[in-house]
């Protein structure tokens, strides 16, 4: 694979030739970014961090069959998105009933209220199937088109579009009966 | 503002403040793992390196004899002249797509070679021809003698050849529709009220196509049999939970499929009965095609996790891989 002088899907970085120097110059530009990505889906930083780890050290392995950089970028959010789905079914059970995110501190005014909102978003997101949430953060956080979804998560456009309707029905309703 | 597009807003809204708390390990400290998990890779590869090479000699007299007997099994009729598309030999020819382009890949040698724009590439019965869908969502099938494609549909997704390969079924939105390849006439199928509306195959008796469903709220879909003559959708495989990528055996008397519940690629009777696990999951395995080999001796599937293309054999249950990826293989083919 080959790099590229201006590719902001890389983060602007310019990969070298060398597969290790590579893969370490697209961890420094895409680590922060894909940890988000991962702690979106996944309900603590650990995982979140092992879900990255995991994507580079497959992306390590199959560096030589990638097209170009922006295959990259592509391959790693198809990782994290889908390896963050099998660390969820590994222990489901547990997560059916784990706390969302941890609690902030409290806080008084304008700023409380918000943490309010966005905690009681994000947790509905959170009660949602699993393909819906998956779908909403790629489309909402990312700002990915149906078309790059379909092709991230290896579903139909139509199925993305189903999801997605259906995810924001669901959450519109459980914002509705939010206390 | 439209309470759908508000919930939008709210959600974007919260998801980047989310994201933007989210505290992590220092990238130069975190990179220190990825070099460890680097330089476990390169060992790794080494030593299965030496490995290969020491069994490289008895693979080249043993392997050459099998392969030999193989090829002569697995012959199927297709044109005697060349194709003007790249294509491995008959037998041999995986088709898959990936990043809006379908590929042509040997199922021997894991060699790929890019055929045209398009997605969810199907042989047609004579191997003559390939369906697919171009970026713009038409149907296309493409002549694989000749090299050229014509539209035969606008607007549809998921096309599934008829056994006598004179019409394609697909998908538009929640319309089941088939498309004589003669005349380009459409002819409606059923319109079907759910939120996800899919086409797996078309039935060897060519009297019902096998449609896949999400009628849930949790983005489970069940297979169904639609009567080509017309009729209500009926459950098929006893309308198991998340069932897809069903595919009909070329020789009618078996289906192969994933099944979310029982974690596996299982097969069964045409009829649906006589469910049997071929290749069980450690993890539940996602939405994804499988494809019998010409001889309906093994089943091609993509790792979702990988993108690797791998093959089991439905008698012995050996697997290999046919070719590792970079990228998601959406859809795939075998002949």
């Amino acid at each position: 694979m080959t790099g590229r002088a201006d590719d902001t899907a890389t983060g602007g970085v310019v990969l070298p030739a060398h597969r290790d120097a590579a893969v370490t110059a697209l961890f420094h530009a895409q680590w922060g970014s894909l940890v988000r990505l991962a702690r979106l889906l996944v309900d603590d930083r650990e995982t979140a961090e092992d879900v990255v780890q995991d994507a580079f050290a497959q992306l390590h392995r199959r560096w030589g069959s990638l097209r170009d950089a922006d295959a990259a970028l592509f391959y790693l959010r198809a990782a994290v998105a889908n390896g963050a789905r099998n660390r969820l079914r590994s222990r489901k059970r547990a997560l059916a009933r784990a706390p969302l995110f941890a609690a902030s501190a409290p806080a008084a005014d304008v700023a409380a209220v918000e943490r309010e909102e966005q905690r009681d978003v994000v947790a509905g997101l959170r009660r949602l199937p699993w393909r819906q949430r998956q779908v909403l953060v790629l489309r909402y956080y990312l700002d990915l088109t149906e078309a790059e979804i379909a092709a991230t998560l290896g579903i139909s456009r139509g199925a993305v579009k189903s999801h997605c309707s259906r995810g924001i029905a669901a959450l519109s309703r459980r914002l509705e009966m939010a206390p | 503002m439209n309470p759908r597009a508000e919930t939008a807003d709210r959600l974007r809204a919260a998801l980047h403040k989310e994201a933007d708390t989210v505290t992590f390990t220092d990238s130069d400290q975190a990179v220190r793992r990825l070099e460890r998990t680097m330089r476990h890779n390169h060992r790794r590869t080494a030593v299965l390196s030496a490995v290969a090479a020491a069994l490289v000699a008895v693979l080249v007299v043993t392997g050459a004899l099998v392969l030999r007997g193989d090829d002569e099994r697995r012959e199927v009729p297709v044109p005697a002249a060349e194709p003007a598309i790249p294509l491995p030999p008959p037998g041999q020819r995986i088709l898959y797509s990936s990043g809006g382009v379908v590929f042509s890949l040997d199922a021997r040698t894991g060699t790929a070679s890019e055929l045209f724009p398009g997605s969810y590439p199907r042989w047609s019965p004579d191997g003559r021809a390939i369906a697919s869908v171009t970026d713009s969502g038409e149907i296309a099938v493409t002549d694989v003698m000749t090299g050229r494609s014509r539209t035969v549909a606008t607007g549809g997704e998921e096309p599934a050849w008829s056994p006598r390969g004179d019409r394609l079924g697909f998908v538009r939105g929640k319309d089941v529709l088939t498309v004589d390849l003669a005349t380009g006439a459409e002819e409606k199928v059923a319109t079907i009220d759910a939120p996800y509306v899919g086409l797996a195959d078309w039935a060897p008796a060519g009297d019902a196509l096998i449609i896949k469903l999400d009628r849930s709220a949790g983005g489970e879909i069940t297979l169904h049999r639609l009567p080509t003559a017309g009729g209500d959708p009926v459950p098929f495989l006893g309308g198991t939970g998340d069932t897809t990528g069903l595919r009909f055996a070329p020789d009618g008397s078996r289906v192969a499929f994933f099944n979310e519940e029982r974690s596996c690629i299982c097969t069964a009777t045409a009829d649906g009965s006589d469910v049997q696990v071929v290749h069980a999951f450690d993890t539940a395995p996602d939405t994804a095609h499988v494809s019998w080999s010409p001889d309906g001796t093994q089943l091609l599937w993509t790792e979702k996790t990988t993108g690797d293309l791998r093959v089991i054999s439905v008698g012995t249950r050996v697997t290999r891989t046919v070719a590792v990826a970079g990228t998601s293989r959406l859809s795939h083919d075998w002949r």
